[in-house]
């Protein structure tokens, strides 16, 4: 584990998670075999163990299936061919359900690029067991449809339906052996899922082939956490070869697949730049020294009302005034209150949406899962490629996640966006009026370049706002808390609040002069 | 009774087709065996769903019967691939499995 140095180059292929932008290496050993699977081959650093046979273990509805499927689909995406070993559902099942994905296994099959070995059971064809049998028929239909297809990977789905067709567990077992061992001499980097083992059982997979059949294994997780479903992937052991450890979460979607979200493993290694780039605010701007860096993530914490969204507002009118591509989530308000907003402040969103400056982006948070959602950001980010991005609010999106599901999600989100070097305007909601930190800002604080507190202050029996630079990475900044006023041309920064002390914390007391 | 056996290799072709010759002849059978080496025919394999080598499928008459192994138990394989039935003449055209019907022979 730790920091890879990729030498900090900015990357063409801009995949989903691309690999190269968060830094996969080689490691030295058994060679690998990258999957294409997003993400996927950071955590396994740099792939399967090529020509070895690698044990998909989960729980029934874990997405075993669609792992290995995606595993032979993204072969095909790097012109490497597959076949499909199915003892469990029928091939045309299967063509149908991975078709969900958007995966045209039928074009890919005429194509000679994928392959259905198709053992699952047929109603009527049972069998009896009379004496000693070996695998030999299932090895030369493998081998066949390789030669067909010069194949390079290979799936077996699942090890729990071979046992289930054949009485002799412990011939299954030799014959499953004998089976990886001549995968092997074919040169083939194989994924076999197997059905985990009930946890008391103490063993892994629910037949204990991980003993005999696998040098690597890989475990897939859907675990119910504070009533919210969180699917994980796991190397547990890749023999030979470096890997990181941990559960790292990943999302299944329509058109992509499966999607691993790294998280800490996420290269951290950028030359930071010393351009400054206005925040929309001049008062902002002279607080800050000159404007937030280019490729800095700020964070602007306030309880509601106090103006973050007009910040966010102003920070992307500024650069799409300056013919920079600025792109929006809105997790809070829709599209239609947005745009109301920001014409109340005198900035016209529907004119730099129209030119193509501004791209806006309102979702409800609760459609979807944190996982999707940091992909759908990342696809937004890929495809739109702004200059300046703006989340309103992290604290929108904390809600449908666990507390560990957010924490990931936000080192995910910072990881990329740091990766793209773009500016980011990140809000974030406190639960107290007054004063008040939020679990956001505990998540996120240390990942940020600079932290812009907006606080209600009340003074003399009358609300009013203040805001504070509380740190700034790299540079000087003005340390006082600044009143400031908005009306309908904006925010407006005035003076310092004197004569008064605890306005951060909610509890604003008079301070003598003298004491100042 | 027609059937197909689903071997590794001509030596193993050779002892499953004399086994099932010998199964047949002592029970007074006409037994016609088709001999499929797998690592040869691999698209025959694929299409008959083969896994498990020997298998041996009695084709006719239906239902089909399958057993996979050595075949080594006589008086097992014999009851696995129905050689000890009445002679099926009224369903050799069967194609659909009769289960409880004639084909077990209970009417002697």
């Amino acid at each position: 584990m730790g920091v890879i140095d990729d030498g900090g180059r900015r990357v063409t292929d801009r995949d989903t998670f691309d690999d190269h932008a968060i830094g996969v290496i080689e490691v030295p050993g058994v060679p690998k075999l990258a999957t294409g699977i997003p993400g996927f081959d950071h955590v396994t650093m740099g792939g399967l163990p090529q020509g070895r046979t690698t044990l998909l273990v989960g729980p029934a509805g874990s997405a075993k299936t669609v792992f290995a499927g995606q595993f032979l689909a993204a072969g095909i995406a790097r012109g490497q061919a597959g076949v499909f070993v199915t003892f469990e559902e029928p091939a045309a099942d299967l063509r149908a359900n991975l078709g969900t994905l958007g995966w045209d296994v039928a074009s890919w099959e005429s194509a000679d690029q994928w392959r259905f070995i198709d053992a699952s059971p047929v109603p009527g064809s049972e069998h009896v067991e009379v004496g000693a049998y070996n695998f030999a028929g299932l090895v030369a239909r493998i081998g066949h449809a390789v030669d067909q297809t010069a194949a390079e990977r290979v799936v077996i789905d699942s090890v729990g339906a071979v046992f289930g067709q054949f009485a002799d567990a412990t011939v299954v077992r030799s014959q499953l052996h004998r089976l990886a061992a001549e995968l092997r001499r074919m040169g083939l980097t194989v994924m076999i899922t197997a059905e985990s083992a009930a946890p008391s059982s103490g063993a892994l997979s629910r037949h204990g082939i991980e003993e005999f059949v696998a040098d690597n294994v890989v475990i897939l997780r859907n675990e119910l956490e504070d009533e919210k479903r969180r699917r994980t992937v796991e190397v547990l052991k890749l023999r030979g070869a470096m890997h990181r450890k941990g559960e790292y979460p990943f999302t299944v979607l329509p058109g992509q697949g499966v999607v691993v979200i790294p998280l800490s493993g996420m290269v951290l290694d950028q030359g930071s730049s010393d351009t400054r780039i206005t925040t929309g605010n001049a008062a902002l701007d002279d607080m800050t020294s000159g404007g937030f860096f280019r490729d800095s993530i700020v964070l602007a914490s306030g309880a509601t009302g106090t103006g973050k969204t007009l910040m966010v507002t102003e920070f992307m009118a500024a650069g799409c005034e300056r013919d920079e591509r600025c792109l929006f989530f809105a997790y809070e308000e829709s599209r239609d209150q947005i745009s109301r907003n920001a014409r109340g402040w005198g900035r016209d969103f529907a004119e730099y949406e129209r030119t193509g400056r501004l791209r806006l982006v309102a979702t409800y948070p609760e459609v979807a899962s944190l996982e999707d959602h940091l992909v759908e950001i990342k696809n937004e980010i890929d495809e739109f490629r702004p200059q300046r991005i703006a989340i309103d609010s992290l604290s929108a999106l904390e809600r449908i996640g666990t507390v560990k599901g957010f924490r990931e999600f936000i080192i995910g989100l910072t990881s990329f966006v740091k990766a793209e070097r773009v500016a980011a305007l990140f809000t974030s909601t406190t639960g107290a009026l007054l004063g008040g930190s939020s679990i956001t800002e505990g998540h996120i604080s240390t990942l940020t370049d600079a932290i812009v507190l907006l606080r209600y202050v009340e003074l003399n029996g009358e609300v009013r706002r203040g805001l504070t630079v509380l740190k700034m990475r790299g540079s000087q900044h003005d340390t006082d808390i600044r009143e400031f006023r908005i009306d309908g041309s904006g925010m407006h920064i005035e003076g310092p609040f004197r004569n008064v002390g605890g306005i951060l914390t909610g509890r604003v007391v008079g301070v003598s002069e003298s004491g100042v | 009774m027609v059937f197909t056996a689903y071997v590794d290799g001509p030596d193993m072709g050779r002892t499953v087709r004399a086994r099932l010759h010998q199964l047949c002849s002592e029970r007074g059978v006409v037994g016609e065996v088709r001999v499929v080496d797998v690592a040869a025919q691999p698209a025959i394999a694929e299409e008959s769903n083969v896994v498990g080598i020997p298998t041996v499928v009695r084709e006719a008459p239906r239902p089909r019967r399958r057993v996979i192994g050595a075949l080594d138990d006589t008086r097992r394989v014999a009851e696995a691939l129905g050689l000890d039935d009445d002679p099926p003449d009224h369903v050799e055209q069967e194609d659909t499995p009769r289960w409880g019907s004639s084909t077990t022979g209970a009417g002697e």
